[in-house]
């Protein structure tokens, strides 16, 4: 039954410059309450910098960031954060010389209330490796360690919109698909928006994707589509999906497929059919 | 009507203030130009008194001296920066101080005297002359090297650039450029002693920079001037002079905290004079790689 | 005797660590200098006077003016020399701005109280404790009771308070903290005000110990602290905590053991040997971002 939900986050034309050189140039998209929307694109596409938009790293020089219809797009970072979007930073941006618990702490300094405790509690007890290494300094946590505490540290935000920057970046195999797992979990609690170049897991694990080209969105429309057509994605992103993605396929499967049937009829019938687009493309 | 002599100090400001600016266009900070200032002066003052050689010979004695320990001392400061090379350099100065007060050839705490020649179209004749010199290679691939050690020095070296080359270069020059400063001021004032070097003689060409514009040439000269020419009008106050003197500076800098004179200015400047001259092409901002770089990687 | 200079010891290397501590609190924030930071150390000093000898007030009121000096001074430092040149990328201006400042400074102590030391009355009573191996007067106690009561303060609101967290976290990565919701600005305007209040504190309890207000003291005790902070880690406040102390100690040792003429070269010596030795200060780490 396909209930017409309106968008958490909505991206207006967006247009972002790095000094004389363009970066975004009028990028709409939508992310819609429980949904997990995964943007893809090679280097340079231009997806990390529309996550620091919208979380108020960057200023755009024209356009609208909307969330839950108010408008976000002059609003200073921390003012952002204070409004539960979670923004899990490209390098995931760990605080190296806090340890894992202050870290974790942290993520839920824009909390008021007095759950904090419990909420860790939780994630620890979810995450063993978290609670082993608590009192460590957080960069002696491996890569994929990292990664996981990044997530957790977001989600101790309780966040309806979470903004992840390639999670699977320097990951092998099985730390991505661990990592993948845990965003599974996320999606439960909040809508996720996912910048990812491996193509395979980041349209596993979505319902609806867009790709990015040069600033632009070229391609979008519901995930298992675009999964399928994959030659119509590789054509856009000019290489083969990552490998990463394929070995470690089988557990990311597993764990998304329950999530996206649910989710599968409102997104036929509220995305639109995958399509090429030279221009900007606003979501119907 | 302010006294000429004046004016021949902001010359040698002017000079130590390039001291600094130089070192600084390849990042490094350097707060000890006091002691090659020094180093100049004593030098140079041993040349024409001692030796009775001409002052010109002096000058020139000074500035070798100057290069070559700026160059020694630009060595260990290759591996440091930041904070830790600005207090080394801090104690580069006390250290030559403190040689200078022990050391009884050249007079020691009592100081020494004897030294003259410097006048007011000398100093400005080598002002001109650096000047220009250095506005010439403003545009120049060294002032764009240097740029990019200031910028990264990391990504420099990967660049190909020789960051060691480039940071020496800019030290010892820096050096000279103080050591210049230093003879002729030792010359002008006839008698010299080990506290006119002191800390806070470091200290002021970095306010020059500061106040003038650490981006351009012309800053340190603007603010050789304001810092050299303000407390004379700021007399009638005495001795709430330095007071003055003290909020002027933080207001000028809180005002204008990119410097009075800015590259951008310089370029306006520029253009609006060849557009003066008649000649309407426009000159782009030089870049600091190569425009096929800057360019955008897509072509939309 | 030994417990006497153990006392010395304590007093003069807790009050290293409180300047130190000022220092760092604004270098691990902005990776700049405060020049201005050692004029307020001199001023609480002259506050402290002004309260006790001018304005005739109780010694703990005369204390609160001292906190109120340094949260003004430290809240005007930041605005004039600081904040004006935040969006730039420069390291220069406002380090001037706060030599500027400093001068500043100088010639208000010089013209409101002249360049000359000024003695404080007897603040506390006179009375001696002895506890068997050494003496300590009472004020000789208020000062160790607040220097260290001082520090263990602030390393409780580093880690026990969420202002704390917020000033470590946007020390580290100042984007991540602004992702995770902290008002960068307010955080800056507290690390100064905060440095400010150390600074301002550390000068009034300098002239607890010497019985006197003394402009001096900017440039000798201000200078050495700046090392302090380097030997204990640029940026890290526990580190200059446990420098401030090593210092205090190596300091009144040389003093009791070499001659007079050697003091205040400890701080010198230490900077060095941590230099060669350790450059990223004793409780330095590798993860310690170098400054540019």
């Amino acid at each position: 039954m396909a209930e017409t939900t309106t968008p958490l986050l909505r991206v207006e034309s967006l247009s972002v410059d790095y000094g004389p050189i363009p970066a975004l140039k009028g990028v709409s998209l939508e992310v819609r309450p429980g949904e997990v929307v995964t943007v893809l694109g090679a280097n340079g596409a231009g997806k990390t910098t529309l996550l620091r938009t919208i979380s108020g790293l960057l200023r755009p020089r024209a356009g609208a960031v909307r969330y839950d219809g108010a408008d976000l797009t002059r609003l200073p970072p921390h003012a952002i954060a204070a409004r539960r979007i979670a923004h899990v930073p490209e390098g995931r941006g760990i605080l190296g010389r806090m340890t894992v618990l202050e870290n974790l702490k942290m993520g839920a300094y824009a909390r008021r209330d007095r759950d904090v405790e419990r909420d860790l509690d939780e994630l620890t007890t979810r995450f063993p490796i978290l609670a082993e290494r608590r009192q460590q300094p957080a960069a002696l946590l491996s890569g994929g360690q990292q990664q996981m505490l990044a997530i957790a540290r977001a989600w101790m935000a309780r966040p309806r919109l979470m903004l992840l920057d390639e999670p699977s970046l320097g990951l092998a195999p099985l730390m991505v698909a661990e990592v993948f797992r845990m965003i599974t979990a996320v999606r439960q609690q909040a809508a996720v928006l996912l910048v990812e170049q491996n193509t395979r897991a980041g349209l596993r694990i979505a319902d609806r994707a867009y790709v990015m080209e040069l600033g632009r969105v070229v391609l979008q429309g519901a995930a298992d589509e675009l999964l399928a057509d994959e030659q119509l994605v590789r054509a856009y992103l000019g290489r083969r999906p990552a490998r990463g993605g394929t070995s470690g396929g089988a557990s990311v499967e597993a764990a998304a497929p329950p999530a996206r049937a649910a989710h599968r009829s409102s997104a036929d019938a509220s995305a639109p059919p995958a399509r090429p687009s030279g221009g900007t493309e606003g979501a119907a | 009507m302010l006294d000429p002599s004046v004016f021949l100090l902001m010359g040698v400001n002017i000079l130590m203030g390039w001291s600094f600016y130089v070192i600084l266009m390849s990042g490094q900070f350097s707060f000890g130009n006091a002691g090659f200032m020094a180093l100049g002066a004593y030098t140079a003052g041993v040349a024409t008194v001692k030796l009775g050689l001409p002052l010109a010979v002096g000058l020139l004695i000074a500035v070798v001296v100057g290069a070559a320990i700026g160059w020694l001392v630009g060595l260990p400061a290759l591996r440091i920066r930041g904070v830790y090379l600005a207090l080394a350099t801090i104690a580069f100065a006390f250290l030559v101080e403190n040689l200078f007060i022990n050391l009884d050839y050249t007079g020691a705490q009592v100081g020494f005297y004897g030294m003259s020649g410097t006048t007011l179209p000398l100093v400005y004749a080598l002002v001109v002359a650096l000047g220009l010199l250095l506005l010439r290679l403003q545009h120049s691939r060294l002032a764009r090297s240097l740029q990019a050690v200031r910028e990264n020095e990391v990504v420099a070296s990967t660049l190909g650039l020789n960051t060691t080359y480039l940071k020496l270069l800019s030290f010892s020059t820096g050096a000279a450029f103080a050591s210049l400063a230093g003879a002729l001021y030792a010359h002008y004032i006839y008698f010299i002693s080990p506290e006119l070097f002191g800390f806070f003689q470091s200290i002021w060409p970095a306010f020059y920079v500061a106040i003038g514009g650490p981006e351009t040439v012309i800053g340190p000269i603007l603010g050789a001037a304001v810092v050299t020419l303000l407390p004379e009008y700021f007399q009638p106050l005495k001795e709430w002079r330095l007071l003055v003197f003290g909020l002027t500076v933080m207001a000028l800098i809180a005002v204008r905290p990119q410097g009075l004179y800015t590259r951008r200015m310089q370029e306006r400047l520029v253009q609006g004079v060849l557009a003066l001259v008649g000649r309407a092409r426009r000159r782009t901002p030089e870049t600091l790689v190569s425009p096929k770089v800057a360019e955008p990687p897509f072509h939309n | 005797m030994i417990g006497q200079q153990l006392l010395n010891a304590l007093m003069l290397g807790s009050n290293y660590a409180l300047v130190a501590i000022g220092y760092t609190l604004v270098f691990g924030i902005l990776n700049m200098l405060n020049f201005a930071h050692p004029n307020v150390f001199a001023l609480g000093g002259f506050l402290l006077f002004a309260g006790v000898a001018s304005l005739a007030l109780p010694f703990p009121l005369a204390v609160l003016l001292v906190i109120v000096g340094g949260v003004v001074l430290g809240l005007a430092t930041e605005l004039f020399c600081f904040r004006p040149a935040e969006h730039l990328h420069d390291e220069l201006a406002p380090a001037i701005s706060s030599v500027a400042f400093a001068l500043v400074l100088t010639e208000v102590v010089a013209k409101v109280w002249g360049s000359e030391p000024r003695r404080l009355p007897p603040l506390v009573g006179g009375a001696s404790f002895d506890l068997g191996l050494f003496q300590v007067s009472t004020i000789q106690l208020v000062i160790l009771i607040l220097s260290f009561g001082l520090m263990l303060a602030v390393d409780w609101m580093l880690y026990r308070t969420r202002a704390g967290y917020a000033l470590r976290a946007v020390a580290e990565r100042r984007d991540v903290a602004q992702l995770l919701g902290v008002n960068v600005r307010a955080t800056v305007v507290l690390a100064f005000a905060l440095s400010g209040v150390l600074a301002a504190l550390a000068g009034t309890l300098l002239a607890m110990r010497l019985g006197l207000a003394d402009p001096n003291v900017a440039l000798s005790y201000g200078l050495r602290a700046l090392a302090v902070m380097v030997i204990g880690g640029l940026g890290n406040v526990r580190g200059a905590m446990l420098a401030g102390l090593l210092v205090g100690l190596v300091d009144v040792m040389t003093l009791a053991f070499l001659s007079q003429a050697y003091s205040g070269v400890a701080a010198w010596v230490l900077l060095l040997l941590v230099l060669l030795f350790k450059p990223s200060g004793l409780l330095g780490t590798r993860l310690q971002r170098e400054s540019i």
